[in-house]
């Protein structure tokens, strides 16, 4: 497992980074979620906290992860840089070290009422640079029939608005 | 011979890569699960080791002129969070059951823990540790792991009764391997109940337990049977009644998050235990086939019969609510010889025509593998548990009726028991399920 770009770490440790992970399931069915305690372990693993047990997204995680399949995480900053991770859970927990880590965490964030339902570890498989510049320099050329005629790179002598 | 040549599950008896191969959407380590229940597992030294630097050994503090009591665990994990337990640290102790095959290994393999079948290096395994409140004491000096016993990971366990009265009557259920005065944790007058004293210690315990946090989401209160008062089972109402009034003040809540592993209470009586704060309930019928119940269960046929013990448990989601009451099936003891059923096919149809029963009434059907243990009259009489093949069935069959009734019983999953392979594969609908009072409105997805 290479270890996650320079990019995609930096986003994971910005707190202002919006961090969602999206698990899909049998029928067409897909759940997205917020999940700003994702970090990234010391093994180059990613691991979040699931709050609730009995969540769709929780039954989702485990039906991808009996089935060997991935997540999808999206990683969002304000400054538009965006990253997706294309990532295989790889465990849950709900007892031991790592658990107690998440919990603790939640509850000085959240106050005493809060807990967490257990923590997904996901192995990174293949990232991608998700910000909207790179993905156009790329569809643009894949796809170059795709854009406007009106754009300035198209056309440079044309009118535009 | 009949029986073999009209059952494919006996005919073929299928390992465990067969049952994989038969039944791919089986989730491999709940399949390894029920594999691992069957045919024991060893623990090496070194992965011991491993398990205690991690502090998931429990070494017990052998009781003054006791003889010292071997290391155990609290069972470990896949890497799915399923749990499997009976790890055995002594090949010794493989001859207190009659198992299936040749036991799995529970190894280090470069370094890691893995579960081993014949050499190979099967399932990642990863090490459950103790809670933190283990080997501390209460003020009179009982060692609170005696008084209140954790594991799995999110359960505290307390039992109230020194005894079964089904041993005392000479009636055990036939598959059950306690002596007749089990459990010495606590204290307990000479008629088997808690003293004060045994009261106390438990309300010290639990309340240190909980100090731990991110540890305990519930509560098994249980105790043998006894069927005697001046209505059935009076005496047992009131113990519980009194340790739940205990736990009331530990909690600061009216309702306990406990459930009650108990004997068959009439309507009235279950719902004064709710009343009183009990959380769920879990009268356990153990056989649905009527003939087999009588023979497997001779107690509670003379306690009061199976259509007592059936109407308890459907009475008590009134009181409960629905997903909140249970009913345990000892799986495969309504096969055993000479009364049992005759085929595993025959089995499976018998028991989930029960599960279906229950369901359709609010409460869980939960399966266990037949244990045939030392003690035990099964044992005894060598009777077997039938092969993978029919747990696997059962499991599927007991998760598809739960899913359908929109089922789950969070008190008695696989954190809260880890025994009941329907519990693993249910994590898939636990999102769907309804519980709750009866007539509670659906989940809105």
């Amino acid at each position: 497992m290479p270890p996650l770009s320079i990019q995609a770490s930096a986003l994971l440790s910005d707190p202002a980074t919006h961090k969602v992970v999206v698990a899909g399931g049998e029928e067409s069915r897909a759940r997205a979620e917020l999940r700003p305690s994702l970090r990234l372990l010391e093994d180059g693993t990613l691991a979040y906290a699931e709050p609730f047990e009995a969540s769709e997204a929780n039954s989702l995680m485990l039906a991808l992860h009996w089935a060997g399949k991935a997540a999808e995480i999206l990683l969002s900053a304000p400054d538009g840089r965006a990253w997706r991770i294309t990532a295989a859970p790889r465990r849950y927990l709900y007892t031991g070290p790592l658990f107690q880590s998440f919990y603790r965490e939640a509850r000085a964030q959240l106050g005493p009422n809060s807990q967490v339902g257990g923590v997904w570890v996901l192995e990174p498989l293949k990232e991608e640079d998700a910000g909207y510049e790179a993905r156009k320099r790329i569809e643009d050329e894949a796809r170059p029939h795709y854009r406007y005629l009106d754009r300035s790179d198209v056309t440079p002598n044309g009118a535009r608005a | 011979m009949a029986a073999l040549a009209e059952s494919a599950i006996l005919k073929d008896r299928l390992g465990f890569e067969q049952a994989a191969a038969k039944y791919p959407a089986f989730p491999r380590t709940v399949l390894r699960k029920l594999d691992t229940a069957l045919r024991g597992v060893l623990i090496s030294p070194s992965a011991l080791d491993r398990a205690r630097q991690e502090g998931a050994v429990y070494d017990p503090v052998p009781e003054k002129g006791a003889t010292p009591v071997k290391p155990s665990l609290r069972g470990a994990f896949f890497s799915d969070a399923t749990l499997f337990r009976d790890i055995e640290v002594d090949e010794q102790d493989f001859k207190r059951r009659i198992k299936q095959g040749a036991p799995y290994t529970l190894d280090l393999v470069d370094g890691k823990p893995y579960l081993v079948d014949g050499g190979v290096p099967v399932e990642q395994t990863f090490f459950s540790p103790l809670p933190s409140y283990y080997g501390k004491r209460t003020q009179r000096g009982t060692l609170l792991e005696k008084v209140v016993g954790a594991g799995p990971a999110n359960c505290l366990n307390l039992n109230i009764l020194s005894y079964c009265n089904s041993w005392k009557e000479h009636l055990p259920c036939k598959y059950c391997d306690y002596p007749p005065s089990f459990r010495s944790r606590g204290s307990f007058t000479p008629q088997g109940w808690l003293t004060q004293e045994g009261l106390d210690d438990i309300v010290e315990a639990v309340s240190v337990a909980l100090q731990e946090v991110g540890h305990f989401t519930t509560l098994r209160i249980q105790s043998g049977s006894d069927p005697h008062g001046a209505r059935p089972f009076e005496n047992e109402v009131a113990q519980y009644v009194r340790v739940l009034e205990a736990l009331q003040g530990v909690f600061g809540t009216a309702k306990v998050p406990a459930r009650l592993v108990a004997s068959a209470f009439p309507k009235d009586q279950s719902a004064g235990l709710a009343a009183a704060g009990a959380s769920g309930y879990e009268p356990h019928l153990e056989v649905w086939d009527p003939q087999a119940f009588e023979w497997v269960c001779p107690a509670k046929a003379r306690y009061f019969g199976r259509d007592y013990w059936i109407q308890s448990a459907v009475d008590a989601v009134e009181s409960f609510g629905r997903g909140n009451v249970c009913t345990q099936f000892v799986a495969g003891a309504e096969l055993a010889g000479p009364h049992g059923l005759p085929t595993p096919e025959a089995a499976l149809e018998s028991t989930l025509e029960g599960a279906e029963y229950f369901a359709q009434r609010g409460v869980v059907p939960v399966s266990i593998v037949l244990w045939v243990g030392r003690g035990s009259i099964f044992f005894r009489d060598k009777q077997a548990a039938p092969p993978l093949e029919y747990y696997v069935r059962l499991a599927q069959g007991f998760r598809d009726i739960r899913r359908r009734h929109r089922l789950a019983s969070d008190i008695n999953d696989y954190r809260s028991c880890a025994v009941h392979p329907e519990a693993d594969l249910g994590r898939l609908d636990a999102h769907r399920a309804v519980n709750g009072k009866p007539g509670a409105a659906p989940c809105p997805h």
